[in-house]
């Protein structure tokens, strides 16, 4: 199913925490526990999202998207939303766009753009190290949960 | 661990306002048993924190840790944090109810808090704060004569960082020393060698923020300051310096450690505010000489997030977003952390005066 062109995604701010770190974008989903690594394309096509880009738009930008193209871009924006990260936008506010932001259509060498996902840190995020501790009291964790000091 | 023997909230409904007054008619009440012992002015990261203790026995445990933070002045304070225990002041804070428990996640009481007031329970060490983000905040102790090092050495962080993160600052796991000009981050899971490195540095006549917790800002650049100036030191570490030191021993765990306040062996060492000069991630490596390497803002975020939100007690992300922001204008670097302390303090030095 082709995603509509004039489709645009809102940033699920609530639920994640996000910055741009040397073209690195950096993200933290509270809910999940799990942390996102997008770098090179995948970063960029981030920030055209983030500027208020519609999906035409950024499909717009690149020389020439072939069958696969398409579908690794469809891929990595819908993999966002499936992560909680995105959602599908509701009401379309175009004085919101940071217009300077937004792709120049066909200038961009398309290279298929991917987010890493990592969940080794769900374990402190998500659980209480400090309250969950045995009946000896902390330092003392419970079975499973990391230990502090 | 002392068995509880407060009485249960009257609060039948989940009103965060209403227990919030609960909290502030308890300890109305324990300034009529017992009296106001202390009431100071701190200064915490620019904010001006009026501290006041009813009975004595609170304020002798946790004031000597922020004792260098006192400030004498006529300003108005932004906020007033209460602070008290049910044994010495014979006024038992009452327990939240089961249906306040419901929704109790990271020592947060989710049903009795909203936008203005938080409230937090720490079950094991039978702590109850209560916070309205318009400035007011009450911390009740079940027996304060007993608290543990935990809090003794990082009293009221769930208060302190409330008022906190409405400033962009978030308390976080790292130790922190420096120069007279910049700080240092030096952040890590436990046992990275964190604390005692930042012990070392400050015998070795640098400027010390905290081995353990300290603020951070999201300001560009990011800014650190001290909140606690406590120093630990492992068994180990003790030997040649016990004799010059004030130190109390303490156990946590199985393991015995030592602890002193840094504001009285070393008061021009305290480095109150410093702007980071970059976040180090230790690793000891055994080799005799340490050296710095570039690290990533992704390495950096392993090593100073999770921690610090598992430190400390939070109703909310906030933590999370301003600790991101902040490694956004972080240099970042590895710290190969060798055997020669003497020569890993001089590289840091060094590295402070950009050399």
């Amino acid at each position: 199913m082709p995603i509509p062109s004039d489709r645009y995604y809102e940033i699920v701010e609530q639920d994640i925490a996000h910055e741009m770190i040397d073209g690195e974008a950096i993200i933290i989903h509270f809910k999940s526990g799990n942390y996102y690594s997008l770098n090179g394309m995948a970063a960029i096509v981030w920030g055209w999202l983030q500027a208020g880009s519609t999906y035409g738009e950024v499909s717009e930008a690149f020389e020439e998207l072939k069958t696969d193209d398409v579908a690794a871009l469809r891929g990595f924006v819908e993999g966002l939303v499936s992560e909680g990260i995105l959602r599908h936008g509701t009401s379309f506010d175009s004085h919101a766009r940071k217009a300077d932001l937004l792709p120049l259509s066909g200038h961009t060498v398309f290279l298929a753009p991917q987010f890493d996902k990592y969940n080794d840190m769900q374990h402190l995020l998500l659980s209480d190290p400090i309250h969950e501790v045995d009946e000896r009291g902390w330092p003392h964790a419970v079975a499973g949960s990391d230990q502090t000091s | 661990m002392t068995s509880s023997v407060r009485p249960l909230s009257r609060i039948y409904e989940t009103l965060p306002g209403a227990y919030f007054r609960e909290a502030r008619e308890a300890y109305q009440r324990a300034v009529r048993n017992a009296g106001i012992s202390h009431n100071v002015l701190l200064r915490v990261a620019g904010i001006l924190i009026q501290l006041r203790f009813a009975g004595d026995v609170a304020q002798r445990m946790i004031l000597p840790t922020l004792a260098h933070l006192i400030e004498d002045t006529k300003d108005t304070p932004q906020w007033i944090f209460h602070c008290w225990d049910d044994a010495s002041t014979r006024s038992a804070m009452p327990m939240p109810t089961a249906e306040m428990k419901n929704d109790h996640r990271r020592n947060c009481l989710h049903k009795v808090s909203d936008r203005r007031y938080v409230a937090f329970y720490q079950e094991w060490m039978e702590v109850l704060s209560f916070i309205d983000r318009e400035g007011e905040a009450y911390a009740c102790y079940l027996d304060a004569s007993s608290l543990p090092m935990y809090e003794r050495a990082a009293p009221l962080r769930q208060v302190f960082n409330t008022a906190l993160n409405l400033r962009g600052c978030q308390i976080v796991h790292a130790a922190a020393v420096g120069d007279n000009e910049a700080s240092l981050l030096i952040a890590g899971p436990p046992r990275s060698g964190k604390s005692t490195l930042a012990v070392q540095c400050l015998l070795r006549g640098m400027r010390y923020q905290s081995d353990d917790l300290c603020i951070l800002s999201h300001d560009c650049p990011p800014r650190s300051w001290s909140l606690y100036n406590v120093a630990k030191i492992r068994e180990e570490g003790v030997g040649p310096i016990s004799s010059e030191l004030p130190l109390e021993a303490f156990t946590e765990g199985e393991e015995r450690k030592y602890f002193f306040h840094v504001n009285t062996s070393f008061p021009d060492q305290i480095l109150p505010v410093a702007p980071v000069k970059a976040l180090l991630i230790p690793k000891i490596t055994g080799e005799p000489i340490s050296r710095l390497s570039p690290a990533t803002a992704l390495d950096g975020m392993r090593a100073l997030l999770p921690y610090s939100i598992s430190e400390v007690p939070t109703a909310d992300n906030s933590g999370e977003k301003i600790i991101l922001k902040a490694l956004g204008h972080l240099p970042v670097y590895h710290l190969h952390l060798g055997s020669n302390s003497d020569q890993t303090c001089l590289m840091l030095k060094d590295f402070l005066r950009g050399s």
